[in-house]
């Protein structure tokens, strides 16, 4: 076999679709619309309540152990000085002259009470200022070693922990989330990935039977090479698809853990990632050669449309039973998602990130993937070589069983 | 060596013969006419030596051997229903579909720009396939058959949607072609251009040659043993006519068995009353003889 050729038909697929006006923002505008929206979020909460230093008026004496003037840091990084004064009036002055931008009064019985008086230009205290009094008055009963009823009138709730189904090991709040949404954030990219690359492949089959191109490339190659380079070709398009999105992802994760402290004790779920890197390029293939003998059975794109339809269906299936593989993750419907080798990349991901997955239904779940991996490129090869040059109708049962049992005769 | 030497080739599509038997070969240097009614076998036949299809039976071989993936680079083929990227830009389809010739890509972008410039379609190198006319996308199809320089061309059709002084062009391309000693196969329904120039024919007619030789010989076996001529006075009572024929101004004088032109010729000559502008041996055309082979008419 010519290496060359399929490998010219691979760069040249590259080259075309890579340069898609739809390819180009799909990859680069999705990432640049999240990243735009978590940018917006953070500059409101860094810029958009930009405040001056704050004041603090202690009535009740339990900033005493405090300097007079503390720099917070907030979770931005931000630092910001509260200043203590003495007399409310002075804090009120400072305010009028824009020195400050409110300032907290302790009242006498706060201890008792837990309640405390803010007052801003506005009116209430926005929410970065209370985040930051917050943190301050932390520290102020910490250094005044306040009873602890009182800390826990001030701060109810500090934390929630959450547990996986089947594990001590605690995780906190934010970590579960993370935990929920990485399978599925990363299992749409595949699916996005792997059904946009192998739809390319079928419209790009059709159209250039349609187009009769194919009767050129069919004098030039053998079928195999053919679908070979474009299948090559459009997975490496997926592949950069792919990974400029979960390179964004990690990029974007790793910034915010850096900058935001309520985050700065996440662990992105590897396994998952692991798994969803592993079940790429079998689940890439398994879809190509599916939606590849569809472009080479049918005659018009629309046509190949409704075929290809059914297989993404198939893909995308698992979102509709999410609640019944989060509540049993280890039951039978679980299970058979995950070694069902269409439903596979997705509910594995889910799998793996809430339970520990045994290494046989791991084992299972790949090679059955693969296998399908196999089976669909043969399928497909079998029916590219008779449905090349077939136009204008599109294959019948009988064309494909024959293409199956012969090996392949194409034309007319 | 022959370039094409098919023999007996045989070929059924769901118990249907679509090829029976066919038998051809075409020489180094020879422009080669297969002609023949649609469904006649001809595109079958192409596509078996292409190596689309195989056949039930015979043997093709292609440059002297059988078919293999790298005698696909020497062969250039123009198919029937043809088409081109629509999207791509007109010379970067031509390269990509050289680079599956085997072309090196910059060796395959300078002989399609040079193309482009002899064919006057440099203007359009940077174009969209979509925005060229259909005769302009013709000869950027011509262009992709050929630039790989293939020993053996194989056109179906080629001068559709070209005017006259393109249809020059293509010509005098495949005039250059048999003159450097390759081959060209070329399938059309014109018949006016197969007698212009192909060397040799062959006619298909339900799966089966029909008709085998150079032009000259096929036309002699259908020629009717007849002059024609034009000119003033009778043309009766000649010796060795058996009968005369009048049609638009041109006589047609069938000839006695043993009769030769010369002897009519002669005869034509002694009349005074009679003055003859034109005198021709009656060779029919190959639109004639194609009618007749295709109604079941074998020749002599």
């Amino acid at each position: 076999m010519s290496k060359a050729k399929w490998w010219t038909i691979a760069a040249h697929e590259y080259s075309v679709h890579a340069k898609r006006k739809g390819f180009l923002l799909a990859t680069f505008g999705t990432p640049l619309l999240l990243g735009a929206i978590f940018g917006a979020v953070i500059a409101f909460v860094a810029f958009g309540n930009q405040s001056n230093n704050l004041g603090v008026v202690d009535q009740a004496g339990i900033t005493t152990q405090l300097p007079a003037t503390v720099t917070i840091t907030d979770t931005l990084r931000k630092d910001v000085d509260v200043i203590r004064f003495s007399d409310e009036n002075l804090a009120k002055n400072a305010l009028s002259n824009q020195e400050i931008d409110g300032y907290l009064v302790i009242p006498n019985d706060y201890l008792q009470t837990g309640a405390l008086r803010g007052v801003a230009a506005e009116g209430n205290l926005n929410s970065d200022a209370q985040g930051r009094f917050k943190n301050y008055m932390q520290k102020a009963l910490i250094s005044h070693q306040a009873p602890l009823d009182s800390v826990r009138a001030l701060e109810p709730i500090s934390e929630v922990y959450n547990r996986k189904p089947n594990s001590n090991a605690e995780i906190s709040e934010a970590q579960g989330v993370l935990l929920f949404f990485t399978p599925y954030i990363f299992g749409i990219f595949l699916f996005i990935t792997v059904f946009s690359s192998s739809a390319y492949l079928m419209t790009a089959l059709v159209e250039e039977k349609e187009s009769r191109v194919m009767e050129i490339l069919a004098t030039s190659m053998r079928p195999f090479e053919l679908m070979l380079g474009k299948i090559v070709g459009l997975g490496l398009v997926g592949l950069t698809q792919i990974s400029i999105w979960v390179g964004t992802a990690l990029l974007g994760f790793m910034i915010a853990r850096a900058n935001i402290d309520d985050l700065a004790n996440l662990t992105l779920p590897t396994n998952v990632l692991l798994i969803g890197a592993i079940m790429f390029v079998p689940a890439y293939l398994m879809v190509a050669g599916a939606l590849g003998a569809i472009g080479a059975g049918v005659s018009a794109v629309q046509e190949g449309q409704q075929f290809s339809g059914v297989v993404s269906l198939l893909m995308i299936s698992p979102v509709w039973f999410m609640t019944l593989i989060i509540e049993n993750p280890n039951g039978f419907l679980a299970v058979f998602l995950s070694i069902f080798p269409f439903t596979a990349p997705i509910v594995m991901m889910q799998r793996v990130a809430l339970v520990s997955v045994p290494a046989w239904q791991l084992g299972l779940s790949v090679v059955v993937l693969v296998g399908m991996a196999i089976a669909m490129i043969w399928l497909s090869a079998r029916i590219v070589r008779i449905g090349m040059l077939r136009y204008g109708k599109r294959l019948s049962w009988v064309d494909i069983r024959r293409a199956l049992s012969l090996g392949g005769q194409h034309g007319e | 060596m022959a370039m094409l030497n098919i023999v007996d080739v045989k070929k059924s599509f769901a118990g249907t013969e679509a090829v029976r038997g066919v038998s051809f070969n075409v020489e180094p240097g020879e422009l080669f006419g297969v002609l023949g009614p649609n469904g006649a076998g001809k595109t079958t036949t192409i596509r078996m030596i292409l190596d689309i299809l195989r056949p039930d039976s015979g043997s093709i071989e292609v440059l002297g051997g059988a078919m293999d993936e790298a005698k696909k680079n020497r062969i250039g083929y123009l198919p029937e229903e043809r088409g081109l990227y629509r999207n791509l830009k007109v010379l970067d389809c031509m390269v990509y579909l050289a680079t599956l010739k085997g072309l090196e890509r910059n060796e395959a972008r300078k002989r399609a720009s040079d193309y482009l410039e002899r064919v006057e379609l440099g203007h359009v190198a940077q174009k969209k396939v979509s925005e060229l006319s259909k005769g302009m996308q013709q000869k950027v199809q011509f262009g992709t058959t050929i630039l790989h320089e293939p020993d053996i061309v194989i056109i179906d059709e080629p001068f559709e949607a070209l005017d006259p002084v393109n249809t020059r062009m293509v010509k005098d391309l495949l005039f250059d072609i048999r003159r450097e000693g390759r081959a060209v196969l070329m399938c059309t329904h014109q018949m006016h251009l197969i007698e212009e120039m192909c060397d040799r024919i062959v006619m298909f007619n339900r799966g089966e040659i029909v008709l085998n030789g150079t032009l000259r010989d096929v036309r002699r076996r259908f020629a009717p043993n007849a002059v024609w001529v034009e000119g003033h006075g009778s043309f009766d009572n000649l010796p060795g006519i058996e009968s005369v024929q009048t049609e638009n101004g041109q006589v047609q004088l069938n000839l006695q068995a043993g009769t030769s032109p010369q002897s009519v010729f002669q005869a034509l000559a002694s009349r005074s009353d009679t003055t003859v502008d034109r005198f021709e041996v009656a060779i029919p055309s190959l639109d004639d003889i194609f009618v007749r082979v295709v109604n079941g008419e074998r020749g002599q």
